[in-house]
Order: structure tokens, then C-alpha cells, then sequence
């Protein structure tokens, strides 16, 4: 189960916001983007601890105190209705199902209203049609309105054949929580971004925006770079090299 | 890796694929417990030693301490020694020598932790990394020694030690320590020794756990002694003979 550093307060109808360790860990590196551009003085940071996660620590990077990071924490913004979750380490292997069986037992007995998971797919394993276009996609378990301009995740040929929920390869517990949260009757939505493992930097960064035009979190059109990122991917390539 | 030429392999990816088949088919449902260890609890200092580098230098500090059990792993009906509990009045160290993998840190941190009478007991975890985890810069301060810590809110503190700085990341037995800790409100600190040599059980190596004495719960534990000549003291023990190694 999850087990909170303190109680977490009533978050009933708040909406839910949680990365899957994907490809590339695009929906990790959007939610360091929310995080940065979200008030500090706004958000209760909490350590949560579950037993599928590898254990990490590290010193926080968001409040310039005392604080210990572990491999799972959840913020709450009452003003926005929000409880967003960091993961920074990554699931164990075999044990993704317990994890979620306990996220979506602490998301139920919560009565949180819906959960918007962020992710990604790899870019490889697009069909034709995906390859131009936004590389920027959505599933979601129940009837949702979205913005007009969001995209569906196509179907693939194995996904028809299956007659089950589309398939995102490389996008960790995605798939699972949507399947898991449509039999369960819950209100949760998939961001999905095609990319590559590389910087990805910028993949977080468009993710973040495109869960932005879903569910408001920060009011800047160009968000800032979290700090945290400044030794993350190292400098960018000499330019001298292409001369 | 491939075993054999023209095996086509699988990319290896940045991210964990919890559903990866090599991972799951590597993955040890190992279960620990105690060997013979006394049932009581400790109420003062519990100090864990992660690694052979800081629990040869725990050996020097507490060699009054009696050494009243093991932790035993168990897997596929085979035991296996993980690492030895040894109590003194004021305190309790653990030793964990083996190396754990990824799914056994959890696990046993957990049993460790048990051994924690109360919210008022406090938790010290050695532990040690290869310099070149290291990320930051090295001042002249530092003496060539870099020890840095993490600790939860509530552990009493020495000034004179450095905080581990961004983005700098732990993982390991230590890390699930002190994770719990955090979570249960325990007071724990976490104390890192980044070392050139990790194998190499000498006094340069070992120079740096000696920050811990400037601790109070350790300066209050009159079980753990600061050695006064390390060297001489290791020299003395005989633990630096690697019949691998020609010159040591």
C-alpha cells in the first residue's frame, strides 16, 4: 500500500496526476516542468513510500531546505484541485500490477475525480499514419471532452486483432492503468508522446504543455526549465564540430 | 549482450521496463530474517553499514560490541549469509556486507527497521560509492576526503558535515533506509563516503566515516570508539590481505 510521510488531507474530486516511467521518461520529465512552474508557496510536498518502487534519495530539488527525496512523492495544490506525483526512480520488475492495484485503491478510497496519466511511446513502433503529424496522443478510459485538436492513439494491426485497448509499446504501466481504471469504472485520461531515448528534454517540456490545454496547472505559455535539469543531459554539441 | 555472433539482442533503455523478460526472468524472491538475534529492540543508536568498506570501519569502532546474530537470506531453499548484528548497551550495528540486488533492498531494509524500538531511536547508515558517482566539485576544504550526507528532518545534526548536493542520487539498502525512516518519522541520517578505491579496506579509504564521531547520537553511544591510529588498527586486523593483488 501506499504509505504517506503525513496525512495528505481530503483530496476528494482533486484530479490526479501521474507519470508512467516510459521511454525516453517523458512523463517523469513533464512533471519536473508542473512542479517548476508551480508556485512553491502553493504546493505540500509529501514522501510517500510503496514497495515497487526502486528506493532512491537525493536531496529535493524544488524546496532549497533540509528535505530528503524518495523514489515516489506527491504534492498538493488545493488551489487547483491538484495531486501531482513524481516518481524518480522506477517500477521493480513484476511488481507494475501491484502498484497499481495499490495507486487505484488509494485513488478510490480518496475519491479523487480522475486521474491523467503522462507518458510515452516509442517512436519506432509508429504506424504510417502517426509519422507526420503531431507525435502528441490520447486515450481515456471513460467519456472525457477534450480539446479539439487533441488526437486519439490510433489502433494497430495486433490491437484489432486482440479487440482490446490500444497497445503503447514502451510506455510502462500506461496501458495497464487505463484497462485497470476502465474496469473499475474511473475517470483517468493517457498523454502520450512518440519520441526516442536521447536529450529529452523538450519531449517533457511539449508534454507538459499539452497536459496544460487538459487540465490548467501553470498560467506561463513558455514554462521555465527546471533547474533540476542543469546537469541532466549535459552541454549541447559544440558547434565548432560542423564547420 | 549477445551470446553468440549475429544473436539479435534487444535495445537496452534508459528508462525500467518493469515488464522487461531479462529483468523478470533475473528478479530473486529472496526472503530475510534474523539468525539467533536476541529479541530486544533498540531504543538509542541503530548504525547500518552497507558495503565492506564502512563495516571494516565499524569493526574498528565497535569491536566491545557482541556480535548476537546474522541476517540470513533465503532462496530456493538455500540460506545465505547477507550480514551480522552486533549490540552493545547503547546501541546496535548491522552489517550488511553482500551485494543486494535492486528488489532485495526493500525487503530487508524493512527487517532492519523492525529493530527500531521507537519514533525516538536513532538510525545511521554508512555506506560508501565510487568517486566517479560523484557529481559536483571537490573543494580544497575537503581535504581529498568527500563525505556528504542526507537525513531526515528530525535527526540531530553535526554543522560540520556537507549535505549531498543536486544531482547527486543514492539507491541501495541505505537508500531504503532512510526512505522508510523519512516516511515513519524516524530521525536518520544517511553518511556517504565517495572513495577512489571501493575494494581496498585501507585508512585512506576509511578516513572519511570518521566524521560520524562529531554526531551526537554517536558521541552519546560510549560503545563506538574513534580510532586513535586507523591505520595502525587495520594493519593490526589483517583486513586489507587480497590474495589477488600482489602489492597489498
Amino acid at each position: 500500500m501506499l504509505v504517506f510521510e503525513d496525512e495528505i488531507g481530503d483530496v476528494a474530486g482533486f484530479t490526479v496526476i501521474l507519470p508512467a516511467v516510459s521511454v525516453g521518461n517523458a512523463g517523469q520529465l513533464c512533471v519536473d516542468v508542473l512542479l517548476e512552474n508551480i508556485q512553491k508557496e502553493k504546493m505540500k510536498t509529501f514522501q510517500v513510500l510503496h514497495p515497487s518502487l526502486v528506493p532512491v534519495v537525493a536531496p529535493d530539488t524544488l524546496l532549497e531546505n533540509t528535505s530528503v527525496s524518495t523514489a515516489l512523492q506527491a504534492y498538493v495544490i488545493e488551489d487547483s484541485k491538484l495531486v501531482i506525483f513524481q516518481i524518480r526512480s522506477g517500477i521493480l520488475p513484476g511488481q507494475g500490477s501491484a502498484f497499481i492495484a495499490d495507486f487505484l485503491k488509494w485513488f478510490k478510497e480518496s475519491g479523487c475525480a480522475e486521474l491523467v496519466v503522462v507518458g510515452s511511446m516509442h517512436a519506432h513502433e509508429r504506424i504510417d499514419k502517426q509519422i507526420t503529424g503531431t507525435d502528441l496522443r490520447y486515450l481515456t478510459s471513460l467519456e472525457r471532452k477534450v480539446p479539439d485538436d487533441f488526437v486519439k492513439l490510433e489502433h494497430r494491426e495486433q490491437d484489432l486483432e486482440t479487440g482490446g485497448e490500444p497497445n503503447i509499446p514502451g510506455g510502462g504501466i500506461s496501458s495497464r492503468i487505463l484497462r485497470q481504471c476502465h474496469q473499475q469504472n474511473l475517470a483517468a485520461t493517457v498523454l502520450i508522446k512518440f519520441c526516442s531515448e536521447g536529450d529529452n528534454s523538450t519531449d517533457g517540456m511539449v508534454l507538459a504543455q499539452y497536459l496544460n490545454l487538459l487540465v490548467p496547472v501553470f498560467n506561463k505559455s513558455r514554462p521555465k526549465i527546471p533547474k533540476s535539469w542543469q546537469h541532466l543531459f549535459g552541454h549541447s554539441a559544440p558547434v565548432q564540430m560542423f564547420w | 549482450m549477445a551470446s553468440f555472433f549475429g544473436e539479435v539482442v534487444a535495445e537496452s533503455y534508459r528508462y525500467f521496463d518493469d515488464e522487461d523478460e531479462d529483468a523478470l526472468e533475473a528478479v530473486r524472491g529472496t526472503e530475510f530474517s534474523f539468525s539467533h538475534v536476541e529479541p530486544r529492540s533498540e531504543e538509542k543508536l541503530l548504525i547500518v553499514t552497507e558495503g565492506r568498506l564502512p563495516s571494516s570501519y565499524m569493526d574498528v569502532c565497535a569491536s566491545s560490541l557482541k556480535d548476537v546474530g546474522s541476517i540470513i537470506g533465503r532462496l530456493d531453499n538455500k540460506e545465505v549469509k547477507f550480514g551480522k548484528v552486533l549490540r552493545g548497551d547503547s546501541c546496535t550495528v548491522v552489517e550488511v556486507e553482500q551485494d543486494l540486488r535492486l528488489e532485495e533492498s526493500h525487503p530487508l531494509a524493512s527487517l532492519i527497521v523492525g529493530l527500531v524500538a521507537n519514533a525516538n531511536t536513532n538510525m545511521l547508515c554508512l555506506t560508501a560509492r565510487h568517486i566517479r558517482d560523484y557529481r559536483g566539485d571537490v573543494e580544497e576544504a575537503d581535504n581529498g576526503c568527500i563525505v556528504r550526507f542526507l537525513s531526515t528532518k528530525n535527526f540531530q545534526n553535526s554543522n560540520n558535515l556537507k549535505r549531498l548536493e543536486v544531482p547527486n542520487i543514492l539507491s541501495g539498502l541505505s537508500a531504503a533506509i532512510l526512505s522508510i525512516s523519512t516516511v515513519r518519522g524516524i530521525p536518520a541520517m544517511l553518511l556517504v563516503n565517495y572513495v577512489e578505491m571501493l575494494h581496498c579496506l585501507d585508512s585512506i579509504s576509511q578516513v572519511g566515516f570518521q566524521s560520524i564521531h562529531n554526531l551526537e547520537p554517536v558521541k552519546a553511544c560510549s560503545a563506538i570508539c574513534q580510532p586513535t591510529n586507523l591505520s595502525a588498527q587495520l594493519k593490526s586486523r589483517r583486513t586489507f590481505q587480497d590474495s589477488s593483488n600482489l602489492y597489498i
